[in-house]
């Protein structure tokens, strides 16, 4: 006895398809819509005997999350401010994903690759520095990435943005724009004033100055 | 980039050193890039004092001068 196709259903058991197999293994595009969806299947053999249902798939479709840019070399007071001096920085890369319903996590299979896009000042163009494929959970539901700038950066505005790549090599839309300052400049050197170096104890003295960077 | 932060450090050897000399004072209010230390002194002796500045991405400047303030006793 051989099979001689396979039946596909959603969720609710509704016929969707039949698709023939071929070397014991079947391929076929299925749009359901977006949003949490299922889909299971029955086989049927060559003498009309349907089996059971399969076990169900769950899967996500029509995510439009888009992934979020973050400099994790900030340096100075402010670990948000996006200044750093270091220019050779890396840029971390996050992308949160729906669980489908019934599943207890994202699979890391869902995200192809991250790609990192980046411009010089505002007036520049981006382009495409990075595809980031070795990705870490983060939850049951996130995935990061990081790169780290090799050659340095010039002193002056960076922009960067991300989007990711499904499985089906489909693209969402770019996260929102991260910008950051690389700053290697030092200070002007304070001056300093003092407005009296002989006193008796007790007394006050003020230390003064200008600081310009 | 601005000036994010002065800092005034005591020389506790003979020479200012960065690592070792203690901050006395951080002044961070810096209107139009001016700071201003105030200090009462209590001690007889001779203390001397340099400035440091800090700019919002973390950078440090050169030190300034050293100033040098004598405290004797009144008489």
């Amino acid at each position: 006895m051989a099979l001689e196709l396979v039946k596909l259903y959603d969720s609710e058991g509704v016929f969707i398809e039949d698709v023939d197999i071929n070397a014991g293994t079947f391929t076929t595009i299925v749009d359901q819509g977006s949003g949490n969806k299922g889909i299971k299947a029955k086989s049927l053999d060559d003498a009309g005997n349907l089996s059971a249902f399969s076990t169900e798939k769950r899967y996500y479709a029509g995510c439009t999350n888009t992934p979020l840019c973050d400099l994790l070399d900030d340096t100075g007071d402010s670990a948000s401010d996006d200044l750093t001096n270091d220019n050779t920085p890396r840029i971390q890369l996050e992308i949160t994903l729906p669980i489908p319903t019934g599943c207890s996590q994202v699979a890391a299979s869902s995200i192809k690759r991250l790609e990192l896009h980046h411009k010089i000042g505002s007036a520049g163009s981006y382009s495409k520095i990075a595809d980031l494929t070795s990705l870490t959970p983060v939850g049951n539901d996130s995935f990061s990435a990081i790169h780290q700038f090799i050659s340095e950066l010039t002193d002056e505005d960076h922009y960067f943005k991300a989007k990711w790549v499904d499985a089906q090599d489909g693209e969402s839309q770019f996260g929102t724009e991260l910008h950051i300052v690389v700053d290697t400049s030092a200070p002007n050197t304070p001056t300093i004033t003092l407005d009296d170096g002989s006193v008796f104890v007790g007394d006050s003295v003020t230390i003064s100055g200008t600081a310009t960077d | 980039m601005a000036v994010q932060r002065v800092e005034l450090r005591k020389v506790i050897g003979t020479t200012p050193n960065l690592f070792f000399d203690p901050v006395i004072s951080t002044d961070i209010s810096l209107p139009l890039g001016s700071y201003s230390f105030l200090m009462n002194m209590s001690q007889t002796g001779e203390f001397k004092y340099y400035t440091v500045s800090y700019d919002e991405a973390g950078n440090i400047s050169i030190i300034s001068s050293v100033v040098t303030v004598k405290v004797e006793k009144k008489k």
